[in-house]
């Protein structure tokens, strides 16, 4: 058993100009173990984020169940952090509010989410920034805000929307890597939905490939957790991989059926 | 000085040589935008008021024949006579028409918040409510204010009730549609931010829905107060109740008391301005800056 297991899900979107339903997950089946770091990558409309959005229980399956810890997956909580890929900060609220808004009231007092909040600030590197309002922040600083926001939640399972999508490389690099530090620091199980295959090398110990719409898992890959140097023989090797698998799948015109079950 | 047609960059330029660092403390060489802005302000009121000299002028001189036009001078000199003599309208005071139409307008507009306000947010908070609500409210908003009239006077008859329910049926709707369509507007994901914190459906609501929708919330409510008081002023006229300025300003037309008739226009005018800029502008840029929006 995994911390999240994935069964036999589908998910459909109602197409009102064309008054039909477009198929975009058909029969995903993935379990995600403990400590885990897991990219999805794929084509991009291969329904990668709504996978995403279908772990942290804002959409539903059409078939299918999501487990968490055996348990069904009936909405969002707060064992299963998000940062999303849009700005999401609430903009009237300090960098520290911001953090202190999304942990447990009744788990902690006052006194305690402030010193949550003020100890994941320093994590990403924004202390002094605790009564900034978001902004005034360039958008790498807003987004460690989110980081900062998710990881304080200290939540059981961290999920990732292509959360530096809009941002430069060098920040996007930067970002990878802090985000790579905490993980290892604090042990957690991560899935990152990202279209940059780079990233995925730099971050993964599995990489999920999806086809395009319908999406449906491709291929996997598991990698090892330490890695020295992207540019190393071994993950050349990966990397090449991937992407001349990228293009089989992005090129098959009749929806694949593979075994998934490697 | 008083730096009224400065820049900004023209100040900052000025500071250059000051410092060294990236800091540029303006200082009092900050320029003064109030004072800029009344003073646009003057020169946009004296433009209206030479339109209306020259008219005035041009009406008096070719086609008066029994009735002069009141130019400026005549009104404002009517306006000094109303409050520092006992002036009466129709038996009233100027104070009493005004005190009696503010009265009626603050009352009206309240019932209306009230009832737009939360109408409004029953709308906002959930789809299908949404569109059933608001079929009524576009009916509302195509009726316009006195075609209440028949209604109105069998309802309340003729009395002051009768101008009180005009104001507020026609404010409702404009205070309700902005309502809904900010809490409507809030982006996603930050509602999914709240859920994913396991924030309750009632703290989500006060936490991030009314914040993010306060500017449109207070925005219908600016349009709410404007209409009302437009509506205020030809509802006395129709719904004659002997006190009130546009009651005033029906009977002096009625009496060929133009020069009156036009001071009680300016009275409305200066209210008008009064609340809307002074009292909600102020106040809209208050929750815009306690927002974290300010450009």
């Amino acid at each position: 058993m995994g911390v999240i297991d994935i069964r036999g899900v589908y998910k459909a979107y109602y197409e009102p100009n064309l008054n039909e339903g477009r198929v975009v997950l058909k029969n995903i089946n993935l379990s995600i173990r403990e400590n885990e770091f897991v990219c999805v990558i794929g084509p991009s409309g291969c329904g990668k984020t709504t996978l995403l959005n279908m772990i942290a229980g804002f959409e539903k399956p059409l078939k299918g169940e999501i487990f968490y810890r055996d348990r069904k997956i009936l909405g969002p909580g707060p064992e299963r952090a998000v940062i999303f890929q849009e700005y999401s900060l609430l903009p009237w609220m300090s960098v520290q509010k911001n953090v202190e808004f999304s942990l447990d009231r009744k788990k902690y007092s006052p006194k305690e989410r402030e010193k949550i909040a003020s100890e994941y600030i320093e994590k990403v590197k924004l202390a002094g920034f605790e009564n900034s309002k978001p902004n005034l922040l360039s958008g790498g600083m807003r987004q460690r805000v989110a980081i900062a926001r998710a990881f304080a939640m200290q939540p059981d399972i961290l999920l990732m929307d292509e959360p530096f999508s809009s941002l430069d490389e060098q920040t996007r690099r930067h970002l990878d890597r802090e985000i790579l530090d905490i993980w290892k620091d604090e042990k957690k199980t991560v899935v990152l939905v990202t279209h940059s295959v780079e990233e995925a090398l730099l971050l993964a110990t599995r990489i999920v490939l999806l086809t395009p719409s319908p999406g449906q898992v491709f291929k996997e890959w598991n990698l090892p957790a330490e890695k020295e140097s992207l540019s190393s023989e071994q993950m050349t090797a990966f990397k090449n991989d991937i992407i001349k698998n990228l293009g089989v799948c992005a090129c098959a015109k009749t929806p694949v059926t593979i075994d998934t079950q490697e | 000085m008083l730096r009224l047609f400065t820049s900004v960059e023209q100040e900052m330029k000025g500071c250059l040589d000051e410092t060294d660092g990236n800091r540029l403390s303006l200082g009092d060489r900050k320029p003064n935008r109030f004072l800029y802005k009344i003073g646009v302000f003057f020169c946009g009121a004296a433009f209206v008021i030479l339109i209306w000299y020259v008219i005035t002028q041009w009406y008096n001189t070719y086609m008066a024949e029994m009735i002069l036009f009141p130019g400026p001078v005549e009104t404002f000199e009517r306006l000094r006579e109303f409050f520092t003599t006992d002036y009466k309208i129709f038996g009233q005071s100027i104070v009493d028409h005004t005190k009696a139409s503010l009265g009626r307008w603050i009352k009206g507009f309240t019932i209306a918040a009230i009832i737009g306000l939360s109408f409004g947010l029953l709308m906002g908070s959930n789809n299908k409510i949404h569109e059933f609500g608001m079929v009524p409210v576009n009916i509302l908003q195509l009726i316009p204010g006195l075609a209440w009239y028949p209604v109105t006077i069998l309802l309340f008859g003729l009395n002051e009730n009768s101008a009180i329910f005009i104001i507020a049926i026609t404010v409702i709707s404009p205070i309700a549609i902005n309502t809904a369509n900010g809490l409507r507007k809030v982006p996603k994901v930050n509602l999914r931010v709240a859920s994913m914190s396991g924030r309750s459906k009632s703290d989500t609501f006060a936490e991030v829905l009314i914040p993010f929708a306060a500017l449109d919330i207070l925005s219908g409510l600016r349009i709410g107060i404007a209409n009302g008081w437009r509506m205020l002023i030809s509802a006395e006229m129709v719904v004659g109740v002997a006190l009130g300025l546009g009651f005033a300003i029906h009977i002096t037309t009625g009496y060929i008391d133009y020069a009156s008739a036009f001071a009680c226009i300016v009275i409305i005018c200066i209210i008008g301005l009064i609340i809307d800029k002074v009292v909600l502008e102020v106040l809209e840029n208050y929750v815009r800056s306690k927002l974290g929006m300010e450009e």
